[in-house]
């Protein structure tokens, strides 16, 4: 927040003409996933994933959007796009066992 | 003490414990349904992932290959990861938080498929023998290198809908 404003990420920026899409993100946790939905349509709910983003970014996790039937790519919060990248997942950390 | 005596005695301390067990019963039971539920969602989740070859592995025999960008082929399994060449590599990784086996499984494979480096500079390499003996003994048996193509009857059920 800068001066009583919530900060805009960079895939929250210039949402307004584009056309609604939703999408969703799941983190990996004890419970299976959790999923976070957003709306292109309600910058307010792209803020959040921005800011789960940030959080797994800052945790060591990766986040993956699928691609394609079966196959996934890596997505950093700067390369994200929340109209086209409509599901992600927050991976596990991962260590050698 | 009569044997009335002791009959009063037992059914008191059962009336008292009675309640405290039922308390850790339902306890032991409703972090039952929430591991099983939290399985069938990783199952689930999973299964959304995987290419339709993959299912087919993972509906069958409970594992699935990946092949990286290098060209090489991993098995992954529920416990480990297997590189399928004639050295026979197997490979500890795990989450460092605590997840369902599926979703160890899709980071698994997310990070071979997209970073193969990064994976083999995280998981721990073994020979595959070492590997093997670790695992419990049916799973051994059905992952045994050169074995693992074979059959394994098909126990597994159909991964559940995401709208359960």
């Amino acid at each position: 927040m800068v001066d009583g404003k919530a900060v805009l990420g960079p895939a929250s920026v210039a949402l307004e003409e584009a056309r609604p899409m939703t999408g969703t993100m799941h983190v990996a946790d004890h419970q299976g996933d959790t999923t976070h939905t957003w709306d292109t349509a309600d910058p307010r709910t792209v803020q959040e994933i921005e800011e789960l983003f940030r959080e797994a970014q800052t945790t060591g996790r990766l986040v993956y959007r699928q691609t394609g039937d079966g196959s996934g790519e890596q997505v950093r919060l700067a390369s994200w796009n929340p109209e086209e990248d409509t599901e992600l997942f927050v991976a596990p950390r991962l260590a050698g066992g | 003490m009569t044997a009335a005596t002791w009959w009063t005695a037992g059914l008191a301390a059962a009336v008292v414990l009675m309640p405290c067990l039922v308390i850790q019963l339902r306890r032991a039971w409703a972090a039952g349904v929430r591991r099983r539920r939290a399985r069938l969602r990783a199952e689930a989740l999973l299964w959304a992932w995987l290419s339709p070859a993959q299912r087919r592995q993972y509906r069958k025999r409970g594992w699935f290959e990946v092949t990286t960008a290098s060209g090489r082929r991993y098995r992954i399994l529920r416990g480990g990861v297997m590189r399928l060449d004639p050295h026979g590599s197997a490979y500890c990784i795990e989450a460092t938080s605590p997840v369902p086996v599926a979703d160890e499984m899709l980071a698994n494979k997310l990070l071979l498929e997209t970073n193969e480096r990064r994976f083999l500079a995280t998981a721990h390499r073994f020979p595959y023998r070492s590997f093997s003996s670790s695992l419990p003994s049916d799973l051994a048996l059905w992952t045994s290198f050169g074995r693992a193509t074979g059959d394994r009857p098909d126990d597994r059920r159909q991964p559940p809908s995401r709208n359960n």
